[in-house]
């Protein structure tokens, strides 16, 4: 199994997973406030007059990175403490014994690294992904169900911040 | 030939290491000897590049590195197994990674020592601990065989019988260097003896050569450590005032 062939003998990488797992999804639903605060935007662009749904005269909503705020921020919080896991697989390295000294001496290259970080790099490339991925689903979205005169003229500005 | 050239290993400061200078030719069963802080086990760290150092120590003529580091083992009073898996899970672990890993000798040192293949290794006792790290460093397959203070919690009749087992199995090829203070209990075992003081090699002596001269082996370490045979009577006369104890 590859969990088991880029972790450390005995080392509970399942449990990592479940935690890489649980941040991956409280991420996604986290950043399903975008769609919360889009539905918002979109019904502040309306008024209504006699029962009739009308758009405000000028009305232009936030732009794509003021609406998304800081639900996607989750993703790379996520991305950071799986990092983590790295510096928690070195260290069970030093625990209760000294099994570094095992590690160092295998004669293979870079035995101690490929234990170590590929499995909480791949865990923070796939969340980096998905963020991306829910970007572009949102950002189709965001241009699709708005208004074309409601769109801000600087709607990508701040992008890179997310 | 294991060949150590002008080592140096400084902690801050503090000089560990001072220009040792050692050869140890393959098949040699080699004792090292002195007090703690003497050495003994930065030595053994450096030959295996786990510390940094300055000098030269090689193997059969080439430096230390992944394509020839297998043939050095390692049986390490801080333990260097990994303690959430089991003794067979250990010798899969071996297999797959030395080449030259001896099943017969795993087999054969587990059931001379009753050791539970099954448990993980957490669950050992300390004794079972030293035991089963000593086998992994003898089933390795290497040629140099690295013991530091392996038998630290073993009670005496597993040592004794261990000593003999260890002096029945070993290939004539197959060279170890074994860092205890039980000098009584290897002198017998051991053939030549390497004494540490204060980062430097003081003593370097054979089995042969002490039988010719009559020594034992704690003879010649108190005289080279310059032993002062008074120091226990003076020690009890200072604390108690009390003389001619």
């Amino acid at each position: 199994m590859i969990l088991d062939r880029y972790s450390p003998p005995g080392y509970n990488h399942q449990r990592e997973k479940n935690i890489f797992v649980a941040l991956l999804l409280l991420s996604c639903f986290i950043s399903l406030g975008f769609i919360a605060e889009y539905v918002h935007e979109i019904n502040s662009l309306y008024y209504y007059d006699g029962g009739r749904r009308l758009l405000k005269e000028g009305a232009v909503v936030k732009n794509f990175a003021g609406i998304c705020r800081g639900y996607m921020y989750c993703f790379s919080v996520a991305a950071i403490t799986v990092l983590c896991f790295s510096a928690i697989r070195y260290m069970y390295l030093f625990g209760e014994s000294k099994s570094i000294y095992t590690a160092k001496r295998l004669p293979k290259k870079l035995p101690v690294f490929s234990i170590i970080a590929p499995i909480p790099a791949t865990y923070a490339v796939l969340l980096i992904a998905v963020k991306c991925a829910l970007l572009c689903i949102y950002a189709i979205i965001y241009v699709n169900f708005t208004p074309e005169q409601c769109l801000p003229v600087n709607m990508w500005q701040g992008i890179w911040r997310l | 030939m294991l060949e150590i050239k002008n080592l140096v290993k400084t902690y801050g400061g503090k000089i560990a290491l001072d220009k040792v200078e050692l050869s140890i030719p393959r098949g040699e069963i080699v004792g090292l000897f002195g007090e703690n802080g003497a050495g003994k086990t930065t030595l053994m760290k450096c030959i295996f590049n786990f510390l940094h150092f300055s000098g030269e120590i090689t193997l059969d003529g080439e430096v230390i590195n992944v394509n020839n580091i297998a043939k050095l083992s390692f049986a390490t009073s801080e333990h260097s197994f990994f303690p959430d898996i089991t003794a067979e899970a250990h010798r899969k672990f071996y297999s797959e990674h030395f080449p030259r890993f001896n099943d017969k000798r795993f087999n054969g040192l587990m059931e001379f020592f009753a050791l539970p293949r099954h448990k993980i290794l957490r669950s050992f006792s300390t004794g079972q601990k030293n035991q089963f790290e000593v086998i992994l460093a003898l089933s390795q397959g290497a040629d140099y065989i690295l013991m530091d203070e392996p038998f630290a919690g073993n009670d005496l009749f597993n040592r004794e019988d261990f000593y003999k087992v260890l002096a029945g199995i070993l290939e004539p090829n197959e060279t170890v260097i074994l860092s205890t203070h039980l000098i009584e209990e290897v002198s017998g075992f051991i053939g030549r003896a390497v004494l540490l003081r204060r980062g430097k090699i003081i003593g370097d002596v054979t089995a042969d050569k002490l039988e010719e001269q009559g020594l034992t082996l704690t003879d010649y370490i108190k005289s080279t450590y310059n032993y002062r045979s008074d120091r226990v009577s003076k020690a009890l006369s200072d604390i108690t005032g009390e003389e001619d104890i």
